[in-house]
């Protein structure tokens, strides 16, 4: 379609244009004709509003989620049927041809079934054997090799472990929240005797017996040469002068191994040990840098919050002094500008004052916010000692160094000496990155954000099209995050408690977020949380919907709206699109 | 078709399940479980939604994903995983569609009419006769209404619908899908859309649905 050619008046094909339409699928010359007959022609705008109430109607439409066992019970028929096709092929084909594929194929269902089968195999194993029970002395002479399974296997040597340590990569504090493996339990050292080792296994629970079990089938299903190199290394790591701290570093780098992608993990394998170092490192820089920007951002959040609550306790004071312009509009004076004005007040109070003293701050309102700060930052400003003036000062140079927005189409941060700042621009400068780094959210945070949408909010940003769409998602994100903070502003309170729902709801009248961090905005190891657990032998696996998001697992976000030009509303003005 | 190696690359880079995909033809796994935990809901609801029954919908999933083992070795990234993933449902829910129909024609006789079940469109006739009281429909009820409606689809448009609504794929990945051009995924579209259209028309208007006596659950639930 286009304005050289006469319009489309076939019902059929005027139907297929407005359908093309809705789904973004028409080039931008017959889209813009589909807009002007939508102007002109009612009975073409009722047609393509119909078609699209049916279209939302879909949404009542079931979405399957699969239980916890659907995956399991998957991957175990397949597991077996494959057998069945191993052992048909095995009984047609020549014998030499057969090997090659044999070893192969037989290998992954060997996998396929240690995956699923081996904790009722295990289970099924002591009961049948009482191995546990009166446990062989190749489980306890292989018992410290079984409590470190996992970890062993992903290394080399114990040169690798070495180099990790020397490379300090991951120190104690780096170390991630996980649950108790069963080796914590272990009293056993690796030069325990093997009547010590036996009454360690002998008080163990159900649950760690059948999860030993486990190991050894595992262990006793790896290649012999695997077996020898992974008890030269516990023999060298029991050896080794500094074998605590060796162990340490090796728990820490398998557990922050689970938080890796199963390709990062295996592209990590494949590398010579020098480059994986090399690799490593390069990540948990990236992890590092990841790690301090969520907090920058949060801790800016967080004060501001905390300032606003301040201001409203003294609202009347400040009022009674010549406020400062809002910055933004001047003449409204009520909402966030009148907030942003009284903030505005109390800092240029403090700057006059001395911060905390009219309107004054006690100690306990202090240590509110704190301890509502990311534990480095709160350290760092402990450090300044007890003086709350030099706390601020810690805080607000922190804040200038570090809150200022980083992503994809923003200059690099360089460091900033928050010294050369002058003190009366510092905080102005603060309010402005707050806004600016709303505006600057990296297509990560605005993908997950856009996920957190209602439906009918990602429906509509989804028919914009591509930039007035990223836009409008952008203007709705800055939009929500100054919201954040207001509740104690307000006098609201959120009634879903701390934190409340991650669940954002534009389309209502906005949520007003709690002062302080919401649930995990502190935690270590976010991505941990984010990527879910890890294989078998690691922390337990989800089973429930996909991971990374309610919609998609690790979605790009540059393979769905932002590069699929999005159809335009067809609730909109005609001429409005 | 053969596959030049810089396309095939080119979905290597661009889609983590095709690596997934490729770890899996290198005997990985860990890899497959993966991929099936990232798509059993997907593949359910598209099922699901296509033949009507939770049970029967597993049984294909599973059937979908034996077959992705099976085939595991002669894989070449073609396309994106899912719409590769998504072939195969389509094949697989077709097949089955077609095996039930031809038992159905030795044993069943009487109103099961649909190749699935019961045909969704005589039931909303039925509904549409004007001798039920009319009411205000409750949530579960609006869902039976929109599952009829697409029940009353023919089975690729069905198809179709339901990877454009819930795979959000577009026309060139749906006719990869179903072996069609981007030309006749838009008039398959267009015609599925009308015809969904004209079953909730009478909703879509006022909100209201008569409420067929014989009509206890959805038609194929």
């Amino acid at each position: 379609m286009n304005s050289s050619r006469p319009p489309i008046v076939n019902p059929d094909k005027v139907r297929e244009e407005i359908c093309a339409y809705l789904d973004g699928e028409l080039p931008a010359e017959d889209g813009r004709e589909v807009e002007e007959r939508l102007a002109a022609e009612p009975h073409f705008r009722d047609e393509l509003q119909g078609m699209e109430r049916a279209w939302r109607l879909l949404d009542e439409l079931p979405h399957t989620e699969a239980d916890e066992k659907f995956a399991a019970t998957t991957v175990e028929m397949v597991a077996v049927r494959a057998a069945d096709d191993l052992r048909q092929q095995q009984e047609q084909w020549p014998k030499l041809f057969v090997r090659g594929w044999v070893l192969s194929a037989g290998g992954m269902l060997l996998a396929l079934l240690l995956g699923f089968g081996v904790v009722a195999g295990g289970a099924a194993l002591l009961s049948q054997t009482g191995a546990i029970e009166t446990p062989d002395d190749r489980l306890l002479a292989d018992l410290s090799v079984l409590l470190k399974l996992d970890e062993y296997q992903q290394v080399g040597g114990s040169d690798f472990v070495r180099a990790l340590e020397a490379a300090n990569l991951f120190a104690p504090d780096d170390a991630l929240p996980r649950e108790a493996p069963i080796a914590e339990s272990a009293k056993t050292e690796p030069g325990a005797s093997l009547t010590e080792r036996r009454q360690y296994v002998e008080g163990l629970t159900p649950y760690e017996r059948k999860d030993l079990a486990e190991r050894r089938e595992r262990f006793l299903a790896l290649p012999e040469e695997t077996q020898t190199r992974l008890r030269t290394l516990e023999r060298e790591l029991a050896a080794d002068p500094r074998a605590a701290e060796l162990r340490e570093v090796l728990d820490h780098y398998g557990e922050w191994l689970m938080t890796l992608s199963l390709e990062a993990r295996a592209e990590l394998r494949r590398l010579p040990q020098d480059e994986r170092v090399a690799k490593i490192t390069e990540l948990r820089q990236q992890d590092s840098k990841k790690k301090e920007r969520r907090y920058a951002a949060q801790d800016l959040r967080v004060t501001l919050a905390w300032l606003q609550e301040v201001a409203k306790r003294n609202e009347e004071s400040l009022t009674q002094q010549s406020l400062p312009p809002g910055p933004l509009d001047t003449h409204n004076d009520a909402g966030p500008m009148r907030r942003m004005r009284l903030v505005s007040g109390l800092l240029q109070s403090w700057q006059r004052n001395g911060f905390g003293k009219n309107p004054a701050v006690t100690a306990a309102e202090f240590d509110k916010l704190k301890q509502n700060l990311s534990p480095s930052l709160r350290k760092r400003m402990e450090q300044k000692g007890g003086d709350m003036a030099a706390q601020w000062e810690a805080l607000t140079s922190a804040l200038l160094n570090e809150a200022r927005p980083s992503g994809p189409g923003l200059e690099p941060r360089r460091p900033l000496d928050a010294s050369a700042v002058q003190p009366q621009h510092r905080w102005p400068m603060l309010l402005q990155l707050s806004a600016a780094r709303a505006e600057s959210v990296d297509d990560q945070e605005l993908w997950n954000f856009f996920h957190q949408l209602p439906r009918n909010e990602r429906d509509r940003i989804k028919r914009l099209p591509r930039e007035e769409g990223l836009q409008a998602l952008r203007t709705l994100y800055a939009r929500t995050q100054r919201e954040r903070g207001d509740e104690s502003w307000d006098g609201r309170h959120n009634p879903d408690g701390p934190g409340g729902p991650r669940r954002l709801d534009p389309g209502r009248a906005p949520r007003p977020a709690e002062f302080g961090p919401r649930p995990g905005d502190f935690r270590d190891g976010p991505e941990l949380e984010r990527r879910g657990p890890g294989r078998p032998g690691g922390p337990r696996r989800n089973h429930g919907p996909r991971e990374n998001g309610p919609d998609r697992p690790e979605a790009d976000p540059r393979e769905s709206n932002p590069e699929t030009p999005p159809p335009p509303p067809p609730d909109a003005a005609p001429n409005g699109l | 078709m053969a596959t030049r190696p810089s396309e095939a690359q080119g979905y290597e880079l661009r889609d983590p399940d095709v690596r997934l995909m490729l770890q899996v033809r290198d005997d990985d796994a860990a890899a497959f479980e993966e991929l099936v935990l990232r798509y059993q809901s997907r593949l359910l609801t598209v099922l699901e939604n296509l033949c009507g029954k939770r049970d029967l919908a597993e049984d294909l999933a599973q059937d979908v994903f034996l077959r992705v083992y099976r085939a595991r070795k002669r894989y070449i990234p073609t396309s994106k995983f899912s719409t590769w993933l998504f072939k195969i449902a389509g094949n697989v829910a077709s097949n089955a569609r077609r095996g039930m129909a031809r038992r159905r024609e030795v044993n069943v006789e009487g109103r099961e009419s649909g190749p699935w079940g019961v045909n969704p469109m005589e039931q909303m006739a039925l509904a549409a006769s004007g001798q039920m009281p009319t009411r205000q429909l409750d949530k579960s009820e609006v869902r039976d209404v929109v599952q009829q409606a697409v029940a009353g689809l023919s089975d690729r448009q069905r198809l179709a619908v339901l990877l454009a609504k819930f795979e959000e794929m577009n026309y060139a990945d749906i006719g990869e899908v179903m072996d069609l051009t981007p030309q006749a995924v838009k008039s398959l579209l267009s015609r599925a859309r009308a015809t969904l259209r004209g079953s909730l028309e009478s909703y879509l208007q006022s909100g209201e649905w008569t409420q067929p006596k014989l009509q206890q659950s959805g038609p194929t639930r």
